[in-house]
């Protein structure tokens, strides 16, 4: 199993295949060729709307986290990239 | 007192009238130039003004304190009186040229006693080699490692505003006898809190959850540059992790390069893949990236 996962930001909240997608761009430019599809962690956004979206994704944040709060000294993530 | 610049030159350098210049109003009341002198009533600072002038458009670029000495009271040598001495200053220098100048009077050497002023300077750059900076980036690194000592406290800029506010409400009221009205009214009663909400600015207090453990903010000169710099400090983070690494990308623009690095060599075999082949169809760094 690959041990890294890759998770993103996204506030534009448009489908999987829009060319304005956050995670399309990572995907095509290498986690399509590299990453199993099980670490690659998208934002739902097929999801009802942005707030039922983030709910899903804090879910999966948390279950990925294995505890509901975070320890400051366990981070979430190892690295956080902001554009 | 208060300014507004005209148009003039600065050197060789012509300079618009300020109300001339792109996104001003024709008719900006706005000062461009301020000096005040200001006093603090109370037992330690009694006697003691306090000059503050700032512009813009002015003549040179420089922030300095210079704190002034107060006359001797008598002087110690034979013909060199008081009113003939130097005057004795310490200047801190805040930009451009950092450090610190003490002004003092000597004793000029010969068999004559005459007193004159001389300077003993520290200047930052003649010890240390700075590194160039914006100034931001020590902002920046502040807000990631939550230390507020170089921004605004909302306490301080309340305060600020209501010893201010007066002035600008009773300019603006009465014109040019603004100040007199002012004066008046202070007689009778203490300063008028302001409250109005939109003139205050806003406050910088973020907060972000550094899990950058180097704490470091690294200035490159191009993208290029840039996305082998994040390529390498991605690649240094899993490789501190033994375990199950987690990385948040980000979209937009900017990290198209980064991540077009990633999935090829030599970085891509620096990431623990199970299997990852093929090579990338958009290794070509050359074309503009997605808007």
């Amino acid at each position: 199993m690959d041990r890294v996962h890759w998770f993103i930001g996204d506030e534009r909240f448009v489908a999987a295949t829009d060319s304005l997608n956050n995670m399309r761009m990572a995907r095509q430019a290498f986690l399509n060729r590299c990453a199993p599809l099980i670490n690659i962690h998208p934002m739902a956004t097929n999801a009802a709307n942005p707030d039922e979206a983030a709910r899903r994704y804090q879910a999966e944040l948390k279950s990925f986290y294995g505890a509901d709060s975070l320890d400051p000294a366990r981070p979430l993530f190892d690295v956080v990239l902001m554009a | 007192m208060r300014g507004q610049y005209q148009a003039g030159k600065i050197g060789d350098t012509e300079i618009e009238d300020y109300r001339k210049t792109e996104d001003v109003k024709p008719g900006s009341t706005t000062e461009t130039y301020a000096a005040l002198k200001l006093t603090i009533d109370n037992w330690r600072w009694a006697g003691v003004p306090f000059y503050l002038r700032t512009g813009k458009a002015l003549g040179i670029k420089r922030t300095e304190v210079a704190i002034k000495f107060k006359q001797a009271p008598f002087a110690m040598f034979r013909d060199t009186p008081v009113d003939r001495l130097s005057q004795n200053y310490l200047v801190i220098s805040v930009e451009p040229t950092e450090g610190i100048t003490l002004q003092f009077n000597t004793k000029v050497p010969g068999p004559v006693i005459s007193i004159d002023g001389v300077e003993m300077k520290f200047r930052y750059k003649d010890y240390f080699k700075a590194e160039p900076s914006t100034g931001y980036e020590t902002l920046i690194y502040d807000c990631m490692i939550g230390d507020n000592i170089l921004f605004q406290r909302a306490d301080s800029v309340e305060a600020g505003w209501q010893a201010v506010q007066p002035f600008l409400d009773a300019w603006k009221k009465a014109g040019a006898r603004g100040l007199e009205a002012l004066q008046r009214r202070q007689r009778g009663a203490s300063l008028r809190r302001r409250t109005a909400e939109a003139r205050r600015p806003r406050l910088a207090e973020a907060r972000l959850m550094v899990l950058n453990d180097n704490r470091k903010i690294v200035a490159v000169a191009d993208p290029v540059a840039l996305a082998k710099a994040a390529a390498e400090r991605l690649l240094a983070r899993i490789a501190d992790n033994s375990d199950r690494v987690a990385i948040c990308l980000t979209g937009g623009s900017s990290p198209k390069r980064l991540y077009e690095l990633l999935g090829n060599e030599p970085y891509r075999s620096q990431i623990p893949w199970i299997a990852c082949t093929g090579s990338s169809a958009t290794n070509d760094l050359s074309r503009p990236p997605i808007p």
